[in-house]
């Protein structure tokens, strides 16, 4: 019963809600790291230095007037957002955030599940999170949200590719798909020397799956203002935001997991504090991508992947499978 | 308990597929099918075999349909009216009739045939040996020529799709 | 087209086909902006330096024994291009002349300074002030005791 019930129940509000609350917080990271590399300050009214801002925006949306366009196709404009945070929310079941810990007597593993497919439930669930995207663009019955779910559903289909077979190769070296399995072969050395070349490949096309700056082209604020998401407010607008937010909070994680070898580091802090520093970490080189690099041109994103990223990748697999077989 | 629920599973997976036509949105018809593509990963996990349900969410639900969303976004593809007809001729009886025979004789196989069906993949092998060695271990074995001759079928199947579209 | 004709606008753009320094250029660059202090000031509590010259609210002076310097002479009522002062003088016998009633609406006002330059006692200058706010028009509408102190109107936030 204990078990079996209370504590899965128990992990799964805990880590739910810390991972919701680092979403949240991500918000205001984002806000106040970009500020300073563009030489501002970010937020600071709300609390001190800001700090309660992404709670004064969480209440802001809560008030706002629910809109749902008279074009819209309503059940799947009502229905996009609840896929988006869904899929979202159910990629951090499988995230190991650190080593077992003893509560009462009784060991306690830092993750909800760990299934032996666990990398490939997040590159499934991560692809269908899209459709959120992609949908509520089309249902919004605007040109607008509509090119931003065209092209979501592009580039979902094109970096899907190359980020799968990045993975793969770190498949490869594992041998297993399970996630815990990966960070315990990581306790010497961690993959991002044994796999540089997989770890660039899956950082640009992870940011490019995130629609983050230098690929958002669902959400080209200059070309398509704000794309898929260009009809929707209030809740569900703060639900998209919110599922955009914890992708990349999973995707931070996913880096530090497959590559930045989890929670091992020096001893002098728990497990789970390293594992956090790695994440924020990750978070920190997505914002300085985005404060840094200008929007690529529609075209060149697909050219860097289906003419680059894919190759790379692929040569990658072939690289480290002969490597394997010679030793 | 199990039983229960693949019967339940696949009611839905039926109903999900029948939605697929009977929908007169194209884009309600291809969500209806990732829901169905959905329901049949849920079936092969009651079945035990993680591996493959995940890779039918990967492939199917989110390969496949992303693509098939993406051709029915770029045409462009208004409501079509023929569905009506379709609808109005279920009702008629003819093909209520055969549409409900076809449930009966998918629920009982779906129902009573892994009872019945019982190959090398038990629970126990996979226990034993993990699914996914399991599997790699059949197909690239016994199921090598076969495996082959499939990839040479889509080798050529894209290197024709090429032609076709380098000739426009 | 020949060579010369082309104007190239940046002289340190990297050749064709070279990416990945730039990248790591823009990158480290970006890095030394977020270590380095913002150049934003906090607007309500922080302010930029005036010119001297600024034209803000307007102050009528006073001298030292507290009267307006103003003889209600009318000038700066007669030059104002968009007709924002409005004066009725007051004068007794053997007195000095005073304004009985002074009032300037900053909301017609354009401050163009050409009060500052007409007067010639020197009784009325722009200030510093720039940044009064109110909820109702009638509130812009600035009487001699409001004009005696503009400084009170300065907006420091909550």
């Amino acid at each position: 019963m204990v078990e079996y019930l209370i504590i899965p129940v128990i992990k799964l509000i805990v880590i739910f809600s810390v991972f919701l609350f680092i979403a949240a917080y991500t918000t205001y990271m984002e806000r106040k790291v970009l500020g300073h590399m563009q030489m501002r300050y970010g937020p600071m009214r709300v609390g001190f230095h800001g700090l309660l801002q992404p709670i004064a925006d969480g209440i802001k949306n809560l008030f706002k007037e629910d809109l749902i366009p008279e074009n819209a196709d309503k059940t799947v404009f009502v229905l996009a957002p609840a896929i988006s945070i869904t899929a979202a929310v159910i990629l951090l079941a499988v995230i190991p955030l650190g080593p077992p810990i003893t509560i009462f007597g009784r060991t306690i593993n830092l993750y909800i599940a760990n299934p032996s497919i666990g990398i490939l439930f997040i590159l499934g669930f991560s692809t269908l999170g899209a459709y959120g995207n992609i949908l509520g663009g089309w249902s919004s019955g605007n040109k607008y949200g509509y090119m931003g779910g065209l092209r979501g559903s592009a580039m979902i289909i094109s970096y899907e590719i190359s980020m799968a077979f990045a993975v793969v190769s770190i498949i490869m070296i594992t041998g297993s798909f399970s996630l815990v399995d990966m960070v315990h072969a990581q306790t010497g050395l961690w993959n991002v020397f044994k796999q540089p070349v997989a770890f660039l490949v899956f950082l640009i096309s992870g940011i490019a799956e995130l629609n983050r700056t230098p690929f958002d082209m669902p959400e080209a604020e200059s070309e398509l203002c704000c794309g898929y998401n260009v009809e929707y407010s209030s809740m569900k607008f703060a639900l998209f935001f919110l599922a955009e937010y914890i992708h990349m909070v999973v995707f931070a994680s996913l880096v530090t997991t497959l590559f930045f070898g989890g929670w091992h580091g020096p001893a002098f802090l728990p497990g789970v504090v390293w594992f956090f520093i790695k994440v924020f970490a990750v978070i920190f080189l997505c914002i300085w991508v985005r404060a840094t690099f200008p929007r690529l041109r529609y075209d060149k994103v697909m050219k860097l992947e289906w003419k680059f990223l894919l190759p790379v990748a692929l040569l990658n697999i072939l690289a480290t499978g002969m490597v394997m077989a010679v030793l | 308990m199990e039983q229960a629920l693949i019967l339940i599973c696949g009611i839905i997976a039926i109903a999900t597929a029948i939605m697929v036509i009977l929908s007169r949105n194209t884009v309600h018809s291809a969500m209806w099918m990732v829901g169905n593509c959905f329901i049949i990963a849920v079936l092969f996990l009651l079945l035990r075999f993680q591996f493959i349900a995940i890779l039918q969410i990967i492939v199917y639900a989110g390969a496949i349909m992303m693509f098939i969303i993406y051709a029915i976004m770029m045409l462009n593809l208004r409501l079509s009216d023929d569905s009506a007809d379709i609808v109005k001729n279920l009702l008629n009886g003819r093909y209520l009739l055969l549409a409900l025979l076809f449930i009966g004789i998918v629920i009982l196989g779906v129902g009573f045939g892994p009872m019945a069906l019982k190959g090398t993949m038990t629970d126990q092998a996979m226990i034993k040996f993990g699914e996914v060695e399991l599997l790699a271990n059949y197909i690239f074995s016994e199921g090598l020529l076969p495996f082959e001759l499939v990839s040479v079928l889509l080798t050529a199947a894209i290197v024709g799709a090429i032609y076709l579209a380098k000739k426009n | 087209m020949k060579e010369t004709d082309v104007i190239h606008v940046s002289k340190d753009r990297p050749e064709k086909g070279k990416y990945v320094k730039p990248l790591f250029r823009g990158l480290s660059f970006i890095f030394k902006n977020f270590l380095s202090k913002p150049v934003t000031l906090q607007y309500p509590t922080e302010k930029t330096q005036r010119s001297q010259r600024w034209r803000g609210l307007h102050r009528l002076k006073v001298d030292e024994k507290g009267e307006l310097k103003c003889v209600a002479c009318g000038l700066c009522a007669r030059i104002c291009p968009s007709v924002a002062i409005t004066i009725v003088p007051y004068e007794e016998e053997g007195e000095t002349r005073y304004p009985k009633k002074f009032v300037i609406d900053e909301l017609r006002c354009i401050f163009c300074g050409f009060c500052q330059e007409a007067c010639p006692e020197g009784a009325i200058e722009l200030t510093e002030v720039y940044d009064y706010v109110d909820y109702n028009r009638k509130d812009f509408i600035f009487d001699i005791e409001k004009l005696k102190t503009p400084e009170r109107f300065q907006f420091k936030g909550k």
